[in-house]
């Protein structure tokens, strides 16, 4: 299984096709939210300011309070469509040991070091995003009271918030799934 | 010695605004009077974050002050202080702004709840409406204003352009200059004669300072934080304060007339009213508190009006 | 503190570690050993501040701009739109980077976000580069650097920011911009063409041969087939200056017209195809976005330590000549571009360095212009150089085959413009002067 995830040529890990890739059950379920939600969330964006403009323009009419809903799908296409780019290997990176050092030991290393670091830096941020999301959720002081909203429509928060929890959990699962495939590599030296 | 206490103050306004200003001379003044005990460190220009942001942590005790708009994510009862139509001459502010009146006792019992001290506050000036064409019997409420004006993303401000006669639309903040420039939109309401002229003079050709709302920012502090002080240089931070709270009232007339002489001189044409003159659109904003009830606390309202309607 | 939080940065980039996590990396340093006590920052402000930065409408106009780019490539619209400015420059010396260039400069002054129109030019581009045999270190080179067009060609969101910072006209300050950009045009097209001629590399071009006539003939067929795809620049473009509608609500008509022109007009789309095509663009977006969340939060960090007062402090030391001063300016804005993002180089540095450039005589709106080069010039200096790894991660191209022909674009036509627009105050404000009757 791990090898496959590897390239011929190299020791880095490729990325994967988010369309085509054979997956497991969990990844299915996973990465078919993601890409739905991407997708509605387009939509949905495209829509309401379609909508906005058209109502303004036309009819002199106003959609009252939109922002605050297209704030909140945007940062729920952000935050899936990070998700998802952590599962395809597609987050921007220098990659400059792929390029400049040897295949072996010393790039095994040091690979196997990028992905620790990769997984528990974010594992790090997933813990502040989860107290981030319960700060919304129970409101300042813990208790229920005082939740913030937005002003209009009175949506709480934590449903954005929610969207930044979900994203870097799933982004450290997708970092941790690549720690464990590159220490197997580096352990096992080379698989056959 | 004991090192100083340093105190970060966060502010909204740009560096050259004199909401500032006013937090600079707060802060020199706190380091004089408690002989460098007590340090203030100014912030300004939302770089430790918006109003709501810096709101948060105070509640959480990593940000000591602030001196920015009331949020009202936390509690929407906040948005009290924005109600349009209370108040429309300096004379006003300066009698329902006072600590021991009851818009001041309302926020602070608000902000306590959320372990925020409300210490004071900066007005900045009156709020008018920009535009980019003349618009149509500027004092009569009954006319339509022929103009579609940008409004805050809050109710009142809807429910007041409306009842003045002008039709609204949200824009965001960040594009509201474009879409003045470009005919989006034929003018703004919610900004202050001083952010009307730096923002976007280029854009509007008049100015009716109808002193509909009030420029209002808080003065905070976060109670975790405040605790920490020793009673005795609270007091001497809690008299800077207020006395600079009221200086702020005197000092807004001097920024409005300031500015509208600038916007005169750019070419805009300005109209300024007296309070009698405003009577009108006043008693048509009155009109539309109840309707506020909707989203805000009906009881709140019912005391508002109670305190606030015009004495007849 | 500060600088070991550097040193992790650097480090993490050097080895691979994606560039948001390695801004966490760096967060983290300073918020375990950071402030004045080294004992560090409360870390429940961070994430409610990359969020409340990250909360904002105009910010929605660059994932539509990417949706829409990769509607206008699937849908073939771009490729006409493309084909169109070829009638025109493609036959000539380096054809087909002109081509590039004066494509992003289009979409560019469309979309106001260097990586959305990196996004739309680059997928359509780079398949036409490898066609006529263009290396591809310097074709992934030219369109990260020419989709920096879009920052100096109004309107764009640095300049919206350095305007709100600073109180200035955000016209002024858009129109300080147009002169250097169309300079940086020029410089591109011309820097391309010489390094194709000094590396005498084999680059094919039929086009050389084209006749007259057959450029008359292009120009009735391709601008027959184009018409379709040309009314995306005019609903756009049209669309905000003629005030119909805000920069975002342009970018959400485009993808509402693009869709059915590419369905049903051009036939690149179905169904799938433009599901997948939006699933994408999300994805390169939440890439992005992630990015600029984590950006914001270590910025805000970096401005708790005074980053830019230590350096600011370091500069005054060596002179109080106020040339020196705006060179040693122009060499922290660079550094500071190097290390982040545009927008939050203006956001970091405006406040500290404006009352500075005031006092010792230059013009805010020919500060303006100086910034919209510098960020610009920031945008593809490493490490922090996000739209030089998307133009990587877009053609395929390791970037240190990019990293050769882009330092002979940073210097030969960033460094000659910032050096014109430092020296020539003028030029940035000629615009502004015979438009809105500013001084000068
Ligand atoms: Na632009
Ligand atoms: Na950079």
């Amino acid at each position: 299984m791990a090898k496959n995830e590897y390239e011929s040529s190299s020791s880095a890990l490729i990325q994967l096709d988010l369309f085509n890739t054979p997956k497991n059950l969990f990844d299915k379920i996973t990465i078919n939210f993601f890409c739905v939600t991407c997708f509605t969330m387009t939509v949905l964006l495209t829509t309401v300011i379609c909508a906005v403009t058209f109502f303004r323009y036309v009819l002199q009419g106003d959609l009252y309070g939109y922002e605050e809903w297209v704030k909140l799908f945007a940062f729920w296409l952000y935050f899936a469509g990070a998700a998802a780019g952590a599962w395809a290997r597609t987050h921007i990176s220098a990659d400059l040991v792929n390029v400049y050092v040897k295949r072996g030991l010393l790039r095994n290393g040091l690979i196997f070091l990028r992905n620790l670091i990769s997984f528990s830096v974010c594992a790090v941020f997933t813990w502040y995003a989860l107290k981030f999301f319960l700060f919304g959720y129970t409101g300042p002081l813990g208790t229920g009271i005082a939740i913030p909203k937005t002003t209009v429509w009175r949506i709480p928060y934590w449903a954005g918030y929610l969207s930044v929890l979900t994203g870097i959990g799933f982004m450290t699962f997708y970092f941790c799934r690549d720690f464990i495939i590159s220490a197997r590599y580096l352990f096992k030296r080379s698989p056959k | 010695f004991a090192s100083p206490t340093i105190l970060k103050f966060a502010g909204q306004s740009a560096a050259n605004h004199p909401a500032t200003a006013f937090m600079n001379d707060i802060a020199s003044q706190v380091k004089e009077k408690t002989d460098g005990r007590i340090e203030i460190k100014v912030y300004p220009s939302s770089q430790l974050g918006n109003y709501s942001t810096v709101y948060q942590e105070q509640i959480q005790g990593t940000i000591a002050l602030s001196c920015i708009s009331l949020p009202s994510d936390f509690d929407p009862r906040m948005e009290l202080v924005y109600i349009n139509g209370y108040v429309n001459s300096y004379e006003d502010a300066r009698r329902i702004f006072a600590p021991d009146q009851w818009m001041f006792q309302k926020l602070s019992e608000f902000n306590e709840r959320l372990g925020v001290k409300l210490l004071g506050f900066f007005i900045e000036g009156f709020i008018g409406i920009g535009t980019t064409k003349e618009v149509a019997e500027p004092l009569n409420p009954n006319v339509s204003k022929g103009a579609v004006v940008r409004i805050p993303n809050m109710n009142v401000y809807k429910f007041g352009a409306e009842a003045m006669g002008y039709k609204t639309v949200g824009i965001p903040y960040p594009e509201v200059y474009q879409a003045i420039q470009t005919r989006v939109v034929d003018g703004v309401d919610g900004y202050p004669v001083a952010a009307a002229y730096t923002n976007l003079s280029d854009a509007i050709k008049y100015w009716y300072n109808t002193k509909y709302s009030i420029e209002f920012q808080g003065c905070m502090v976060s109670e975790k934080i405040w605790k920490t002080i020793t009673p005795a240089d609270q007091k001497v931070i809690q008299d800077i304060f207020t006395s600079a709270t009221m200086a702020s009232i005197d000092n807004a007339k001097e920024i409005d007339d300031h500015y509208m002489e600038l916007m005169r001189k750019k070419g805009i044409t300005v109209y300024d009213y007296t309070s009698e003159e405003l009577a009108p659109m006043t008693a048509a904003i009155v009109k539309t508190w109840p309707k506020l009830k909707k989203t805000m606390n009906p009881e709140l309202i019912d005391e508002f009006v109670k305190e606030m309607a015009p004495k007849k | 503190m500060i600088f070991l939080a550097l040193i992790i940065l650097m480090f993490c980039l050097v080895i691979g570690v994606p560039v948001p996590v390695s801004f966490m990396a760096s967060s983290l340093v300073l918020i375990f050993f950071g402030g004045p006590d080294g004992a560090g920052y409360a870390a429940s402000q961070l994430l409610p501040y990359g969020y409340q930065q990250m909360n904002s409408v105009p910010l929605i106009a660059i994932a539509l701009f990417i949706a829409a780019g990769g509607i206008m490539e699937k849908g073939k619209i771009g490729g006409h739109l493309i084909d169109f400015v070829d009638v025109f420059v493609g036959h000539k010396h380096g054809g087909l980077g002109i081509v590039a260039t004066i494509s992003c400069a289009i979409v560019g002054s469309i979309c106001g976000a260097a990586v959305a129109t990196l996004s739309c030019v680059g997928s359509i581009m780079f398949p036409r580069f490898e066609k006529e045999n263009y290396p591809r270190g310097l074709s992934a080179a030219l369109i990260a650097n020419a989709s920096l067009l879009g920052l100096l060609i109004p309107p764009n969101a640095t300049l919206i920011i350095f305007a709100w910072i600073s109180g200035q006209s955000v016209l002024a300050c858009f129109l300080a911009t147009v002169i250097p950009g169309f300079i940086t045009i020029i410089l591109l097209c011309t820097v391309n063409g010489w390094i194709l001629k000094r590396y005498d590399m084999k680059v094919t071009n039929e086009k050389r041969n084209r006749t007259t006539a057959d450029k008359i003939a292009l120009f009735k067929s391709r601008g027959k087939t184009a018409i379709p795809s040309l009314f995306l620049p005019i609903i756009v473009l049209g669309g905000i200056y003629g005030g119909i509608m805000t920069t975002t609500e342009a970018s959400s008509m485009a993808i509402l017209y693009a869709i059915p022109v590419g369905m049903f007009i051009y036939k690149g789309l179905n169904l799938k195809n433009t599901y997948q095509t939006l699933v994408e663009a999300a994805i390169t977006t939440g890439v992005i976005m992630v990015m600029l969340y984590c950006v914001s939060m270590l910025s805000r960090l970096y401005l708790l330590e005074d980053l830019p007062g230590v350096l600011l402090t370091l500069f005054q030391g060596i002179s109080d000549n106020p040339l020196v001063i705006m060179l040693m300016i122009n060499i922290f804005l660079v550094v500071m571009g190097m290390l982040m993002d545009d927008i939050s180089v203006v956001v970091l540095t405006t406040p500290i360095l404006l009352p500075i450039v005031m006092q010792i005589g230059y013009d805010p709106i020919h500060y303006a212009a100086i910034v919209g080069v510098n960020t610009g010039l920031g945008c593809i200096t490493p490490p922090a150089a996000p739209v030089l790894y998307l133009s990587g991660r877009l053609s395929g191209t390791p970037i240190d085959e990019m990293m050769g022909p882009c330092l002979w674009f940073i210097g030969l036509c960033w460094i000659p413009v910032l050096a014109i627009t430092v020296l020539m105050p003028k030029i940035s404000l000629l615009l502004p002067h015979f438009i809105l009757g500013a001084a000068w």
